[in-house]
């Protein structure tokens, strides 16, 4: 089994390319290289500490609500 | 590389959001399956049936259509390349619960290297696709497989690159198991999703 979870950006420096994403528990930093348009308030898929892809908001957000609620 | 050295590839990529999000892996586990990956540490078969049994079930199923045993190169490449992506879209256990998106990152593909980017202590690949379109817009990354070239044809999952793929083998593979029953089964399912 595979499953990735969505994070939100919540800052990305400019200079370096660094975005932190919001995961709720936690936020971490993520490399924006290999899409350096992400942006504030982008939801993204994570991988060895850079942003792969970006989730349409309204999965993203349906999907965490799921997370939430479960048992 | 050793069968339980592939599958431990295409486990590893999928650990972390495990234990952070789903608690079904702890640290010290993605830890431990860090050091077998590195050859630090025995590949420990009953860690692994354990922490990725569904994926172990789905592998034995496919073992009856190669005719080798579940961790063979064979079953493992025709359960990943071949299979896996029906598993997920058939929404085969807790792929049901998934959104869309994200099973389709969950998804393994073979794809064409186009460009290699190096950042500091980091290697990633820029791809292109091959037959099948692919989710990820990026690129993958390259740590488990750091010798893949542009031009190269190589298997991704969960944006991480995975192994080196001959495109003969790759279309042999395809030629043999896409005309199996448990093909044609799973592509039922998808068809009743």
């Amino acid at each position: 089994m595979c499953l990735a979870i969505p994070g939100k950006v919540i800052k990305v420096d400019t200079k370096t390319g660094i975005a932190t994403v919001d995961y709720e528990a936690e936020q971490r930093q993520a490399g924006t290289v290999l899409l350096p348009k992400t942006k504030v308030g982008d939801y993204v898929l994570v991988q060895a500490k850079m942003v792969v892809q970006k989730v349409p908001a309204k999965e993203a957000r349906a999907f965490l609500n799921r997370l939430r609620s479960a048992p | 590389m050793t069968p339980e050295e592939l599958f431990l590839r295409y486990a590893y990529s999928c650990g972390e959001v495990q234990q952070k999000h789903l608690g079904t892996i702890t640290e010290e586990e993605i830890g431990r399956a860090r050091r077998m990956l590195e050859g630090k540490e025995v590949i420990d078969l009953s860690f692994l049936k354990e922490k990725y049994a569904a994926a172990f079930k789905r592998l034995d199923e496919v073992a009856k259509t190669t005719g080798k045993p579940a961790l063979s190169e064979e079953t493992l490449d025709a359960y990943f390349i071949i299979y896996h992506n029906l598993y997920i879209d058939a929404r085969d256990g807790s792929y049901s619960r998934l959104p869309h998106t994200i099973c389709d990152f969950c998804k393994v593909h073979v794809v064409r290297v186009k460009q290699i980017i190096r950042v500091p202590g980091q290697l990633f690949y820029r791809f292109e696709p091959y037959e099948q379109e692919v989710i990820i817009q990026g690129g993958v990354s390259g740590e488990l497989l750091p010798d893949a070239r542009p031009g190269e044809l190589i298997v991704i999952h969960q944006a991480w690159a995975v192994k080196k793929i001959n495109e003969d083998y790759y279309q042999n593979l395809k030629e043999r198991y896409t005309r199996a029953p448990l093909y044609e089964r799973l592509s039922k399912d998808i068809t009743q999703e």
